[in-house]
């Protein structure tokens, strides 16, 4: 492989999908998993992306990551 | 089009699969395969490969050899906001696979798995900013160098908000012309995202860049049930079915305005092709594939 060149990181990114996966993972109640979304600080800069999330599909890809998700 | 595309199979190792592909194979149909490239190294923890069925490294050496061997990445987590160790181990792999085996492309998922704590999980979308665009730049960039090979990434059949769809081809445009990658066009994918918010699917369709379009998938998958009284059925891209009936036309759109096509693949899980008419269907489905392809070409040639 070439040289390594410093990666390009987004460090917001990683902390937002942090708690994304940590929400899903839970598989909260419809109106609980939207209460996060809409107030807690972790989602605040999507917040208008996390507002829009509809809930059938929240909750499928709750159901998928209580399936896959794995943690260290 | 300039030429006909190349009608193959993702390429799996499931005793299951052997039986049901194999008289595609013996019949000489089968023009292309394209294999999960990180398969046997792209969800262990550690650098411990994975088991892999005797017949398919025989079978991966002849279509390289005969330039008809494609790479589909699985476990990358291409849009992870963090490049790990993981990440790097990964790519080292790759380039160690591509040095060892000729691809004429390889490609990733357009999405993202881990974070933090979590070395594995469902594949998730990611808000569109100009971060991230610039972060999946740079990524592909890495795909491609690693590789040296052609880099492209597949449309994320997971939505969970509209933008997920509507804004998708825009978002995979911008990136893909940053970093002069294509487009691997998941026509299921596509569908999906449009049953499950209630969207028009050729519309749809139309909004990706299709003249990045290198390689088509085409696959069946299953619906659940949330966990919301009184909700819709949600489809899923869980390649476990025979391609839907509606997700023809969107093949034959697909086959009409991409004209740097050059490869279609069928995909179905080995395990889900344990029984015969489970079988029967999945040739029905590549013969299928294989008939939208030529009337294609002769439509073409008509024009």
């Amino acid at each position: 492989m070439s040289e390594k060149r410093p990666m390009h990181d987004d460090a917001a990114l990683d902390d937002f999908q942090a708690a994304l996966t940590e929400l899903l993972a839970r598989r909260l109640p419809p109106d609980e998993a939207a209460r996060q979304l809409a107030d807690d600080p972790a989602f605040a800069d999507h917040r208008a992306w996390v507002s829009s999330f509809r809930p059938a599909l929240l909750d499928t890809a709750a159901m998928l990551a209580t399936f896959w998700a794995r943690r260290s | 089009m300039r030429r006909p595309p190349r009608v193959g199979l993702n390429f799996l190792p499931e005793d299951d699969f052997r039986v049901a592909a194999m008289p595609l194979f013996e019949a000489g149909l089968v023009e292309a395969i394209e294999t999960d490239i990180d398969a046997r190294w792209g969800l262990t923890r550690d650098s411990s490969d994975r088991p892999t069925a005797t017949w398919h490294e025989p079978m991966l050496d002849h279509y390289a050899a005969h330039d008809a061997l494609y790479g589909h990445g699985v476990w990358l987590s291409f849009l992870s906001g963090r490049w790990t160790e993981r990440h790097e181990r990964w790519m080292e792999r790759l380039a160690d696979e591509c040095r060892a085996r000729h691809y004429r492309h390889v490609s990733e998922h357009f999405g993202w798995m881990t974070s933090a704590r979590y070395w594995r999980n469902t594949l998730l979308p990611a808000p569109r900013t100009r971060e991230t665009v610039a972060l999946a730049i740079d990524r592909l960039r890495r795909l491609a160098e690693a590789s040296d090979r052609p880099a492209g990434l597949e449309n994320n059949a997971a939505a969970l908000a509209p933008a997920d769809a509507l804004d998708q081809g825009a978002f995979l445009a911008e990136i893909l012309d940053g970093a002069d990658g294509f487009l691997l066009l998941d026509v299921h994918n596509v569908w999906t995202q449009a049953v499950n918010l209630g969207l028009d699917a050729r519309a749809l369709l139309r909004c990706y860049p299709l003249d990045r379009v290198r390689e088509l998938h085409v696959s069946g998958g299953a619906w659940f049930t949330p966990a919301i009284t009184g909700a819709e059925p949600v489809r899923m891209d869980s390649h476990d079915g025979s391609v839907p009936a509606e997700v023809w036309p969107l093949v034959r759109e697909a086959l009409a305005h991409c004209p740097e096509l050059e490869v279609v693949f069928l995909e179905r899980r080995g395990e889900t092709l344990a029984t015969d008419d489970a079988r029967d269907g999945f040739r029905s489905d590549f013969l299928q594939l294989v008939a939208e392809v030529d009337v294609a070409c002769s439509d073409v040639e008509a024009a």
